[in-house]
């Protein structure tokens, strides 16, 4: 449909009439902050980060060492068994390349999401995040990285406490 | 193991704190642009009347909800209504206490369907009724915004 040509009831607006003020409006922000309890499970795991180590689970039944922690194994449906360490390293399972901002603004240089496979978890059991330190031609699937953490005074226990993944040999 | 933690240090993460920045900006619309204009430009409220059922609706409209009729007419309905019922306010959005009760009312005018929901100033001697005149008291004009704020409050006079 001709978009340009089709004309609509009511009184169209521009950008431009927002901001010199050519209409009327009113204002409000309103303070939405919130709250909610992370759970014993990603507690841990965020309590880890700030530390500076990824937290797992294991299930003794499957066997198997999850990440990002859980309190319940959903394969086997029974609470697991307890915390491991992993590693801060593991193998790029799958990326994007990212040419716009979350706010839907064109970038230079992409964002490079990634799920990255935890060494010491599962096989591909593993976390998203973001990858640096590298050309974006270079991403390949089964990629090496590593963790690049941030200050250990700088981190509050969150997952932007990795700053993110850059590749190693 | 059955996940069941003992809270030994009160200083790890329990809880996970964030904000949803929303920002609003909201039109005031074709009829909306006239009130409040009226309302800096010329201290005056509005309201608009419908040529078929008279009815005169403050603030002013668009249309007749009675006769879905566009409202063209403009007419002034002047700075004295009637308090129809108000409240005492002690606490603010947030919940926290005020310093000074607020009191908010209902404002009719004379004619008109509708009214205005702002703030009423008692009397001196703290009197304040239901029925009674009320007028609207305008902040000085260069500090006027082209919000229902630029009217302060209305104040008891009788």
């Amino acid at each position: 449909m001709d978009w340009e040509k089709q004309k609509f009831f009511g009184t169209s607006l521009e950008t431009e009439d927002f901001k010199k003020g050519r209409i009327l409006t009113v204002q409000w922000k309103p303070a939405l902050d919130y709250f909610y309890d992370t759970g014993i499970a990603i507690g841990r795991y965020l309590e880890g980060l700030r530390e500076g180590k990824l937290t797992g689970v294991k299930c003794r039944k499957c066997r198997r060492i999850m990440v990002p922690p859980r309190s319940f194994c959903e394969w086997c449906f029974r609470p697991v068994d307890g915390f491991v360490d992993l590693k801060d390293t593991g193998v790029v399972q799958t990326f994007s390349l990212c040419y716009i901002t979350w706010d839907m603004k064109r970038s230079k240089d992409p964002e490079i999401p990634a799920v990255i496979a935890i060494d010491g978890a599962s096989p591909k059991m593993g976390i998203m995040h973001l990858l640096g330190e590298v050309n974006p031609e270079q991403v390949k699937i089964e990629m090496r990285v590593k963790a690049v953490w941030k200050k250990p005074e700088e981190r509050i226990g969150s997952i932007t406490d990795i700053k993110y993944f850059k590749p190693v040999k | 193991m059955g996940f069941i933690e003992r809270i030994e240090n009160n200083q790890k993460i329990k809880a996970w704190k964030g904000n949803i920045p929303v920002e609003f900006v909201y039109t005031t619309g074709t009829a909306g642009e006239k009130f409040f204009r009226a309302l800096r430009d010329s201290g005056k409220i509005l309201g608009s009347t419908c040529k078929k059922c008279r009815t005169t609706y403050v603030p002013a409209r668009l249309f007749c909800e009675r006769c879905m009729d566009e409202l063209t007419e403009f007419t002034d309905v002047g700075r004295v209504g009637t308090l129809i019922v108000f409240t005492t306010v002690n606490m603010d959005a947030r919940g926290k206490h005020l310093a000074e009760p607020r009191i908010l009312g209902l404002v009719q005018f004379e004619n008109a369907a509708g009214g205005v929901l702002h703030y009423i100033k008692s009397n001196d001697n703290g009197n304040i009724r239901i029925g009674a005149k009320v007028e609207a008291v305008f902040e000085p004009k260069e500090s006027r915004k082209g919000l229902i704020t630029d009217i302060k409050h209305f104040r008891m006079l009788d």
